[in-house]
């Protein structure tokens, strides 16, 4: 007779969980997207499982520092997670010199992301307007691959500020028929921005007596997301904006993301957040930087 | 059970409690350095049922604080953090201070220096903002030597000296002690403050501690070692609070660690606080852990057919053989 197994009693808390504790990984891919940013893949199977579009991770650069980091893509059957860094201090300067087989920690996935609405009796395909501005790009891959899955039509807007920087390109384009390019110094697509962009397609489909877009989603620059909101008023387009403050926690107790005096965190509220829940709050007017100091936009 | 409005729980429910002069709401108080960094995040844990709270330690300069990873979870209910006291400079942070208590949120400045004279003029700046008391954080755990210096009766001393002498009596000054386990020193560290005219001691900070990734085969924190907080300490900081009541101490108690239900704040009553703080419950419970601790005091009062909370505070000695 097989001896009985005891019976475990378990005083401690389980593992913690993956939102406080690392997952640590070698990096499987590094690619250089564009001449700023370089895009990483590694296996994450708990984050690939779970993660929905517009969540982020907290990657942790050993010896170096730990940053947020949206999510850009999926791979749930492989449990791979890809996201884009671009180059902007010492930390990304850090994380661009790694490469393959070097190890990274992930935490996550983190805070709240784009939802799509629930059609009420409409049958699908329902469309969906997605705009990215430069870095912001990641995100906006994950919604429109995830919303592609889910049988919408997604028109996307890409902007930059020259051809070379418009990330993600080839990938959109072998998702969706729809999209628009638009660069500052018009390099490539219609030079302009991805807010003028957008406009565009809002006109043409007013024009051509289309139903409006069911949802826009958008990342990138704060002016870009300003300028957005503008334009969703007056088209009445129902808009989810990801927002970039700077985050030491990611799991909403050290309050350094808080933009507004109700308390709501970019990292844990966010950071997505509906447009109509951006007034009174410091979107478009100030950030703070890592000691706290509030820095006007 | 419903979740009551703020002002119903926070007025009527007989939860008041006195740290010296000044007389809380509820004994409930958000510690310091969590969300605390803006007033949005001070009124989150107010609207969230607290009955003060502490700001982020301000210092005079502004301080990025450590590299990341900040914070890492460990198992057996652990936090740990290394921020490194990140402030902007208490200049800047007045605006904060004042927006959250324009906004009626009873608020307490909490205070960092290397020495008594960066204390005083941090606290006489912090002075003429509204807030209702001044917590001296003599005892950050990962920040160069502060944590030595809290334990040192000498210093403790000369940092409420300071302190009081520039702002008056009108701003209670409590004292925030380090978190150990050598209780005689703790205690004593605590009766220099009291001597040197602190009103309160608050008891206990994070405990100093280290976490290791395996993988990476390194510390988990960017500052490699760091401050346990979370339910993994409540008992040391209970009978921290206990050994300093049943000392020579006179002047309130407000205990930390740990806390993430009523039944925990009444235990740390029990020992001889009259009030606590919470920090790491706030990420484990959520803001409004402060309005359930509080509904649920208002079940415990009912069961043990008490009309206040102030016969629980020291129980322990009463009920002691």
């Amino acid at each position: 007779m097989a001896p009985r197994r005891e019976e475990r009693i378990s005083l401690a808390a389980p593992v913690a969980p993956p939102t406080l504790r690392h997952h640590v990984t070698p990096i499987l891919e590094v690619s250089k997207e564009t001449p700023k940013i370089k895009a990483f893949v590694l296996s994450a199977p708990a984050i690939a499982r779970t993660a929905t579009p517009g969540q982020f991770m907290m990657v942790w650069i050993p010896g170096v520092d730990e940053i947020p980091m949206s999510i850009a893509a999926v791979e749930p059957d492989e449990g791979h997670v890809e996201f884009a860094a671009a180059l902007v201090g010492e930390a990304t300067r850090h994380l661009h010199k790694t490469k393959r087989g070097d190890l990274l920690g992930l935490r996550g996935p983190l805070g709240k992301g784009f939802e799509l609405p629930i059609s009420e009796g409409k049958p699908p395909p329902q469309s969906l307007l997605v705009v990215a501005g430069g870095c912001g790009a990641p995100p906006i891959l994950f919604a429109t691959d995830s919303a592609l899955h889910g049988d919408w039509e997604v028109d996307v807007v890409l902007g930059a500020t020259t051809e070379s920087e418009l990330l993600y390109r080839r990938r959109f384009n072998c998702l969706t028929h729809t999209l628009v390019l638009t660069t500052d110094d018009g390099t490539a697509g219609t030079q302009g921005t991805a807010v003028q962009g957008a406009e565009v397609l809002l006109k043409q489909r007013r024009a051509a007596g289309a139903e409006g877009y069911a949802a826009c989603f958008a990342c990138g620059p704060e002016p870009m997301l300003k300028g957005l909101v503008k334009l969703a008023k007056k088209y009445e387009l129902p808009l989810q904006v990801s927002l970039e403050r700077y985050m030491k926690c990611g799991v909403g107790i050290c309050g350094h993301c808080i933009i507004d005096i109700k308390g709501s965190r970019v990292c844990t509220e966010g950071p997505v957040f509906p447009a109509s829940q951006l007034y009174n709050t410091d979107f478009g007017k100030s950030t703070l930087d890592a000691t706290g100091r509030r820095q006007r936009l | 059970m419903e979740l009551m409005t703020t002002s119903s729980y926070r007025y009527e429910e007989n939860l008041q409690t006195k740290i010296g002069s000044l007389q809380l709401e509820n004994p409930t108080i958000l510690a310091s350095g969590v969300l605390g960094v803006t007033a949005g995040g001070l009124m989150r844990a107010w609207q969230g049922g607290a009955g003060a709270v502490v700001t982020k330690s301000v210092g005079i300069k502004a301080q990025p604080g450590h590299p990341g990873p900040r914070i890492v979870g460990v198992r057996g209910g652990g936090l740990l953090n290394a921020m490194g006291l990140p402030n902007p400079g208490v200049k800047k942070y007045l605006p904060e201070i004042k927006a959250a208590v324009k906004e009626g949120a009873c608020v307490i400045g909490s205070v960092i220096g290397n020495r008594s004279a960066q204390y005083r003029k941090v606290a006489t700046q912090l002075a003429g903002t509204g807030i209702k008391a001044l917590e001296l954080n003599v005892s950050c755990p990962h920040v160069g030597t502060f944590y030595a210096q809290g334990l040192k009766p000498s210093h403790v001393s000369a940092v409420v000296k300071a302190v009081s002498k520039a702002i008056g009596e009108e701003i209670p000054v409590w004292v925030k002690m380090p978190g150990t386990t050598d209780y005689p020193r703790l205690v004593k560290a605590a009766l220099a403050a009291e001597a040197a005219g602190a009103a309160a001691i608050v008891a206990i900070n994070t405990l100093p501690a280290l976490a290791l990734d395996v993988e990476a085969q390194r510390p988990s924190l960017g500052r490699g070692i760091g401050g346990l907080s979370g339910p993994a300490i409540k008992p040391i900081a209970v009978r921290a609070v206990w050994e300093l009541y049943r000392s020579e101490l006179r002047i309130p108690i407000i205990g930390v660690g740990g806390i993430l239900d009523g039944t925990d704040v009444i235990e740390f009553l029990l020992a001889g606080a009259r009030a606590v703080e919470i920090g790491t419950g706030v990420l484990l419970e959520g803001s409004t852990i402060f309005r359930q601790i509080c509904l649920q005091h208002v079940q415990y009062k009912q069961r043990h057919g008490i009309e206040t909370l102030e016969p629980l505070v020291g129980g322990l000695k009463k009920n002691k053989d």
